[in-house]
């Protein structure tokens, strides 16, 4: 949503400081590319610099024109958009103790138009690590008096750098057709994909004890527990 | 998050501590990894802290008349890195290599870890199956512990008030022994939840000698010379250690319950044994 509301502002802005830079040129038509405002017959140009300088100190306006160079848009998307994927995830749970071990994690996400890699890169790492965190570790636990008594982290587990698999990640690009980016979400797709990839590639681990569910997070405890009982939970 | 206000003294000589700690209830600063984190939850708020880690040559480590000499001072990163350690008793050296993680290494000592005796440390099981001896020191004179007897239970040792742990005695390790320490970290402390250390002597695969230690199961860390014996008259391993542990006590907490506990000691006693069987051949 703010996205698209910042493309539609920019598209105001950059008419705007073509209407100042074909002043600036006294040309009917300019270009505007790299910072600079090009008059497209004589090659001549006009820096964005003295572009702004010119809105600011307003001595002279194009015809119908405020100074400055603000533009603010408000805008309301007509759907949602609907970002996709798919997380494979190979484990292996040690039978004599009941621990999990990720031999291979695959991300495959489609959140539309890729403005920045990086960013959706760690946003799909960080998301996997949550969702990682919430599979195999994190649990809120009260005594019978109420009190937290998993309320520091040395007691209560998230993932760290060091239990973390290697990730696999990969995109396909199917632009959204409710915004004129083509862009989609990415923030909740590790964390949504994660968790039941991972408990799931466990159940199927488990599946010849006859094993169909196993609430978590899977600690090692309560997974040992299951196969020592042939799976009856 | 923040400690209780309290006095900090950081002597610059030994026979100085030794003062301070004769002439009342005085805290013990020897790297911080617990006692600062427990001051800093306020479940210790002791009025007087004195830092040991000005006193020079505390943290020394040396072979010396055939046994290894570890300063009370020295940290778990010099152990696990220290060459005279990885050489004479490298169990030592794997153990302190488990410890949490580099920045905990980097500050916590050996002397400290001992004297705080948290059942889920790291040093006690390596400790008792290399059969250490602890010399302790107070401004009345020094003695020396074998560090079984040094270690009572949870939190508890044969320390007086107005003594410290000076250095840590290890007899050298055989050439041809094999040994290992197997650790279940906590997910989240990184503590011990069961710890394993194990030595061994092998002639063709067969076990001659073998010391066996669990730490991090109970409140005491214990040897059990019952599987040592079963494992010597050559009882095959996993027969070996289905009973270790069975007369001692185990901790249930939110992440693993006693029965749970105990379970984890003897697969990872039999994995530390093989592991010790295949590195003594």
């Amino acid at each position: 949503v703010g996205g698209a509301a910042l493309y539609y502002a920019l598209q105001d802005l950059k008419a705007k400081i073509k209407k100042f830079g074909a002043m600036l040129l006294h040309s009917d038509a300019v270009t505007l590319a790299g910072g600079v405002c090009t008059d497209e017959r004589t090659g001549e140009s006009v820096p964005f610099a003295q572009i702004a300088g010119a809105a600011y100190t307003a001595k002279q306006l194009p015809p119908d024109t405020e100074p400055g160079l603000v533009a603010t848009r408000f805008w309301e998307p007509p759907n949602f958009t609907f970002p996709f994927g798919a997380h494979v995830v190979v484990s292996e749970v040690d039978r004599d103790t009941g621990q999990i071990e990720i031999h291979r994690y695959v991300a495959v996400d489609d959140c539309g138009k890729i403005i920045n890699p990086l960013l959706v890169a760690g946003q799909v790492h960080g998301g996997v690590a949550q969702g990682l965190g919430q599979a195999l570790w994190e649990q809120a636990i009260y005594d019978d008096a109420g009190q937290l008594v998993t309320g520091e982290l040395t007691d209560y587990a998230i993932a760290k750098a060091s239990s973390m698999p290697w990730i696999e990640s990969s995109h396909t690009e199917t632009p959204s057709p409710v915004n004129p980016l083509g862009v989609k979400g990415v923030g909740e797709a590790g964390t949504i994909g994660c968790s039941p990839a991972l408990v799931n590639s466990v159940v199927d681990a488990l599946s010849p004890l006859g094993v169909r569910h196993i609430d978590m997070p899977l600690t090692p405890e309560k997974v040992w527990k299951l196969i020592q009982q042939g799976g009856r939970a | 998050m923040i400690p209780q206000t309290f006095e900090y003294t950081a002597p610059v000589t030994l026979s100085g501590a030794l003062e301070m700690i004769a002439s009342g209830e005085r805290k013990l600063l020897a790297g911080g990894q617990s006692l600062i984190p427990l001051m800093k939850l306020r479940l210790a708020a002791p009025d007087e802290v004195v830092d040991l880690g000005r006193i020079a040559d505390l943290d020394a480590i040396a072979e010396l008349d055939g046994a290894l000499r570890i300063g009370a001072m020295a940290t778990h990163r010099a152990i696990e890195t220290s060459p005279a350690i990885r050489g004479y008793c490298p169990l030592l050296a794997e153990t302190a290599g488990q410890i949490g993680d580099m920045q905990v290494r980097n500050m916590g000592t050996i002397g400290g870890s001992i004297a705080h005796a948290d059942p889920a440390a790291d040093y006690p099981a390596a400790l008792m199956a290399l059969e250490a001896r602890v010399h302790l020191v107070s401004k009345r004179g020094e003695r020396t512990l074998l560090y079984s007897d040094f270690l009572l239970d949870a939190f508890t040792t044969a320390l007086d008030p107005d003594e410290m742990v000076r250095e840590i005695e290890l007899p050298l390790e055989g050439s041809s022994e094999g040994y290992r320490y197997e650790k279940v970290p906590h997910p989240a402390s990184g503590f011990a939840v069961v710890g394993v250390a194990v030595r061994v002597q092998a002639r063709g695969g067969r076990i001659t000698r073998a010391r066996i230690a669990v730490n991090g199961m109970g409140p005491r860390a214990f040897r059990d010379r019952g599987v040592e014996e079963l494992l010597e008259e050559g009882t095959p391993i996993v027969r070996a250690v289905a009973g270790l542990g069975a007369g001692q006590e185990a901790n249930s907490d939110t992440y693993a319950s006693g029965d749970y506990r105990r379970h984890l000691a003897r697969v990872h006693a039999a994995r530390a044994l093989e592991t010790a069987v295949a590195r003594a051949s």
